[in-house]
């Protein structure tokens, strides 16, 4: 198709079709366009091949008192399409301007190269250009266009008449230049592209000005770049705004209406740790002995909870005193996790509890504070074992004092270390031991790189640590050379999928593999009788390698 | 790109206004659209883009030779090239992984080993909703329906970003013409796109969302830590959590592609109110489901070679359809679920034609036909995917009402299928309902989810109607002020981040 320049161009809102039913013709069936010629069929022609309308679920049952179906509701040929009652006829794009009448008896196959004929036109004497070829036109519309006996939904729709059709389409032969003024549809006043404009700029600017702290929070806890730069250089004056208009009560009210905590974490900073912590001495802006704001607030604690002294043995788990489990960890550890609570409940002496949050991780707290997650858990649950995997989305740069630290510095090193440290401090202040569960080797070289490094940071940082156990997985997934594998052999010799396609979350089967390992470990950990109901599901595993965190065990990166 | 991120409002914007300005010139106009496409694509992985290209360089070669080649066994050869094409990419992306496992352990038992390798691709979003696009383009063309568009047509079709990645799967002879079609920049329906878009999401932020979280998710990963109660109402709520989440990426799509000028076939009809399985899948996804008949059922044969052979075809129709849900046997149990459903309705019906005579319907055979139903709120009505005639007489309110509570089950018990990851989760599920005990996951909120979502596919079409005309006349200046409202209500009960539309990864 070419288009030509407005001014010459054609436009197909003018193009008409009409079709002129014989008198005494049979019912509308169908209508088939050909290339550039709107035919009418026959309803036996209409029938597409392969079926015979009337005996099967996807067509019309003729027993069951098979009527005729109107042109709309033909089933091959025709779909209404959304935004009108009824379908509108298409206009082909083609340098016809005629009124093409044929007589058709079944549907017409075009031959390739060959234009249609243009027939002379016949309009109504006098008749003025139509003013709409839209369905179901209102009374504006010109009579011979409006849905009659012989037209019944109006020009814009083609009809078929027995098994001998006269099909008549109109194309208007000189449209006026500019567009006409369709009808509201269905009461509907329409806008002008111009005001649509405007509703959309005032409903996001007001939306904005209102719900910005949320914006403002939102874009704060979105990765770095120039994406969240952008984002945040914007909303700030926004909020500003919005502070000044006093608009924050909405959101204040409208929390308070639905009983929700307020969800804005504050964006200016907030001291999270003191000079004197030793993974704060080298921080960037922190002053000795002053403390350390970061982008975040910490208000469940600023200092790791005092570690407790080895943790009595775990009384030996029953069906009426099962041994309580908590699970955390981010979209990987949800899979996980989920595969470890299966496994240990069905012994009947374990009650696990899950909590595991899709895109989160120890990175970027003020996106998603899992120490205070981890707290909270702990006081609701009473777990004697807390299991976690992270490190799935830690692989970017933390944010201190409204600066990025990146990834993988000396700097982020510490950081992340020391959170590590606060989880693990605070589920040992709480009584429990906990077994932190390494990442598998994912299929990307360079994502498998930065979780080497997220790995080490957290095995160092648990190094030494009562009661914690830290497994190495990065080969439980892995094939016999070490490398990323999407499958492997069960028991029994059978291939099993154990990754997801995009080559880093576990499948079922990979989780289920993941979370045998972590069984052994916590019975080989701590003498735990839980071997009822999680026998390994494969065998080409390699033996994991158990936490023995000790220091110096640096990452490559 | 997301539908209900910020990210994709300002991309709209950007593109709603160069569309409007570009409209006088088709070929600018066509290439910006292209351009706004292929970065909507891009936006999750920009290497999938050279995919979507691929996918436009077949489809387009092939509608070319099949209406162009003189010769018409080079024509159908051109066409079914095409087809082993589209079907050779999605076989790579999605099913590869899934037949290659199944291949090797086949092979195993007889003690042979797999010549190829197991491996789990990356599947690209979308692959399958402009593959199954691109085949009923080529088919049409071969028989005569369309016309072979022009290169830039045809990609711009094809790639067109309203219905890209998760539907509707919008026919060539309905989106090729409004392409060549001249918009009225003054006469934009911005009412009914605006209704659907707000109520589309609301249905995926809050509603989908909401019961995902609360109850679906936490039940159908660990089965055995709830009672009968729970798991009941994470059945029902996976029944509204997937309608909400579909059916309000679709109504997005649709909303958008009307601000655009364009007009999209509707993809839902009140599914859940549906009086018998056959009726389910005329409500259901219609735009698969017209093209599972039109594409499989048809070229199958049809109805025309015996009862036997048309409930064969049926089956195999529906097998196919619960196949491209996924790459499971659990998607296969699904569809061979809905494909028995059918064809146990179609010899029900026979029989009972055959005992009463024509027309007697049967309200308690919930596969049998349903009664043609009017159109529902807000939804023009629609051509029938499986088109039955409507009785002569009207069953009993009581009957109808019983009719649809039974499909209703019938269907739930399918999503069981459906949402299990195996076989195994999907018996643990169900075996749960047998084991009553407290609740606490059952909320009055998760109830009355569930309760409104049922009760608005009843909502009446004047109320629709009526809402739209109020909203249309107001000024452009108070429309905004209405939608920033409604937004912010979604945002605030809505989470924090918006989870993918389900259907993407199909």
């Amino acid at each position: 198709m070419v288009w030509r320049p407005p001014s010459t161009r054609r436009n197909p809102l003018h193009a008409l079709r009409r079709v002129v039913e014989q008198p005494g013709a049979g019912p509308i069936h169908g209508s088939a366009s050909t290339g550039s010629v709107t035919t009418l069929v026959s309803p036996a022609a209409a029938a597409a091949p392969g079926t015979a309308p009337g005996t099967t679920p996807f067509e019309a049952p003729s027993s069951l008192g098979t009527r005729a179906r109107p042109a709309h509701l033909a089933p091959t040929t025709r779909r209404h399409l959304a935004s009108e009652p009824e379908p509108s006829r298409r206009h082909p794009d083609r340098p016809a301007r005629a009124l093409i009448t044929s007589t058709p008896t079944q549907p017409e196959r075009p031959t390739a190269g060959t234009a249609p004929i243009p027939a002379p036109i016949t309009r109504p004497p006098n008749q003025p250009p139509p003013s709409s070829v839209w369905p179901g036109a209102p009374l504006t519309t010109p009579t011979w266009l409006r849905a009659s006996p012989r037209n019944p939904i109006g020009g814009a729709t083609a009809a078929a008449t027995g098994t001998s059709a006269t099909t008549t389409t109109l194309l208007d032969p000189d449209p006026p230049r500019s567009l006409p003024r369709l009808p509201a549809v269905n009461g509907r006043k329409p806008l002008g592209a111009g005001q649509v404009l405007v509703a959309m700029l005032v409903c996001l600017g007001l939306w904005a000005l209102v719900d910005s702290p949320a914006l403002l929070h939102n874009a704060e806890a979105g990765p770095a770049g120039t994406r969240r730069t952008a984002a945040i250089d914007l909303l700030k004056p926004v909020n500003r705004v919005a502070a000044a208009l006093s608009l924050d009560r909405v959101v204040r009210w409208s929390d308070e209406l639905i009983g929700r905590a307020p969800p804005h974490q504050p964006s200016t900073p907030a001291p999270l740790a003191v000079g004197s912590s030793p993974l704060t001495a080298s921080l960037p802006g922190a002053a000795a002995g002053a403390p350390v704001a970061s982008s975040v607030t910490a208000p469940h604690t600023a200092v790791p909870p005092a570690a407790r002294p080895g943790l009595p043995p775990l009384p030996t788990p029953t069906a009426a005193a099962p041994l309580r489990v908590l699970t955390i960890g981010d979209s990987i550890g949800l899979s996980f996790g989920q595969a470890l609570a299966a496994k240990l409940d069905a012994s009947g002496l374990a009650h696990t509890t899950v909590d595991g949050r899709e895109g989160t991780g120890l990175a970027r707290p003020d996106s998603f504070d899992w120490s205070a997650e981890v707290q909270s858990d702990l006081a609701q649950f009473h777990p004697q074992v807390v299991v976690a995997m992270f490190g799935g989305n830690d692989d970017q740069d933390v944010i201190v004092n409204n600066r990025f630290i990146a990834f993988g510095s000396a700097q982020w090193q510490q950081i992340y270390a020391g959170r590590v440290a606060q989880i693990a401090a605070e589920v040992h202040a709480a009584g429990a031991r906990l077994l932190w569960a390494g990442l598998p080797v994912m299929r990307s070289a360079s994502r498998t790189a930065r979780y080497a490094t997220v790995m080490a940071v957290t095995r160092e940082a648990l190094a030494g640590r009562e009661d914690v156990v830290f497994v190495d997985n990065f080969a439980t997934l892995a094939g016999p050379g070490g490398g990323y594998v999407d499958a492997m052999q069960d028991p029994d010799g059978q291939e099993v999928l154990v990754r997801e396609p995009d080559g880093i979350h576990p499948s079922p089967a990979g989780a289920d593999r993941l979370a045998d390992t972590a069984v052994t470990e916590m019975v080989a950990a701590w003498h735990l009788d839980l071997v009822r109901g999680s026998s390994p599901s494969t065998t080409a595993a390699p033996p994991p390698t158990t936490t023995a965190p000790s220091p110096g065990d640096r990452p490559a990166g | 790109l997301l539908f209900p991120t910020i990210d994709f409002a300002v991309f709209f914007v950007v593109v709603f206004t160069l569309s409007w300005l570009l409209r006088p010139w088709p070929r600018p106009w066509k290439l910006m659209i292209l351009v706004a496409s292929f970065v909507f694509y891009g936006w999750w992985d920009w290497r999938f883009i050279f995919l979507l290209g691929a996918s436009i360089l077949i489809n387009q070669t092939g509608a070319v030779l099949s209406s162009t080649l003189r010769d018409p066994r080079s024509r159908r050869a051109a066409m079914v090239g095409a087809i082993l094409g589209d079907v050779g990419l999605l076989g790579w992306f999605k099913y590869y992984g899934f037949l290659s496992v199944n291949v090797a352990n086949g092979l195993h038992r007889v003690g042979l080993s797999s010549p190829a390798p197991v491996l789990q691709v990356a599947l690209p979003v979308g692959i399958s909703f402009f593959t199954f696009m691109g085949i009923s383009y080529v088919v049409d063309v071969h028989r005569g329906k369309i016309a072979a568009a022009g290169w830039l047509d045809a990609a711009v079709y094809l790639s067109f970003f309203p219905h890209l990645v998760a539907g509707p799967i919008v026919r060539g002879s309905e989106l090729l013409p409004q392409l060549r079609e001249r918009k009225d920049p003054k006469r934009i329906d911005a009412s009914r796109a605006a209704w659907l878009i707000v109520a589309g999401l609301a249905k995926k932020v809050v509603i989908s969302s909401f019961l995902s979280k609360n109850i679906v998710d936490p039940v159908f990963a660990l089965p055995h830590q709830h009672s009968a109660l729970e798991v009941l109402f994470a059945i029902y709520g996976y029944a509204i959590q997937i309608y909400a989440d579909f059916s309000g990426y679709t109504d997005i799509a649709i909303g958008v592609a009307l601000l655009l000028g364009f007009r999209f076939p509707e993809n839902f009809n009140a599914p859940y109110a549906a009086e018998s399985l056959q009726d389910f899948w005329r409500r259901w996804h219609m735009t698969l489901s017209s093209w599972l008949r039109d594409y499989v059922y048809i070229p199958l044969g049809g109805n025309r070679q015996g009862r036997w052979r048309t409930a064969l075809n049926i089956f195999l129709t529906m097998l196919i359809g619960g196949l491209w849900h996924g790459a499971a046997w659990t998607f296969v149990a699904w569809g061979a679920f809905h494909g028995a459903g059918q064809v146990i309705g179609m010899f029900r019906r026979e029989h009972r034609e055959a005992r009463d005579g024509p027309n007697v319907p049967d309200p308690e055979d919930p596969v049998g036909p349903a009664r043609a139903t009017p159109a529902t709120p807000g939804t023009a009505t629609t051509t029938a995917p499986f088109p039955v005639p409507a009785p002569t007489d009207e069953p009993s309110q009581a009957r109808v009402w019983w009719s649809r509570i039974v499909t209703f089950h019938l269907v739930c018990l399918g999503w069981v299928l459906f949402r299990a990851v195996s076989f195994s989760n999907a018996v643990d599920v169900l075996s749960r309902l047998a084991h009553p005990g407290p609740a606490p996951m059952v909320t009055p909120l998760v109830i009355g989810a569930i309760l409104v979502s049922i009760a608005s596919q009843y909502v009446s079409p004047a109320t629709v109607a009526g809402a739209q005309r109020w909203f249309s006349a107001l000024s452009p200046v108070s429309q905004g002020a209405v939608l920033a409202g409604c937004l912010y209500v979604i945002t605030l009960l809505g989470p924090q981040g918006v989870a993918p539309f389900i259907y993407y990864r199909f």
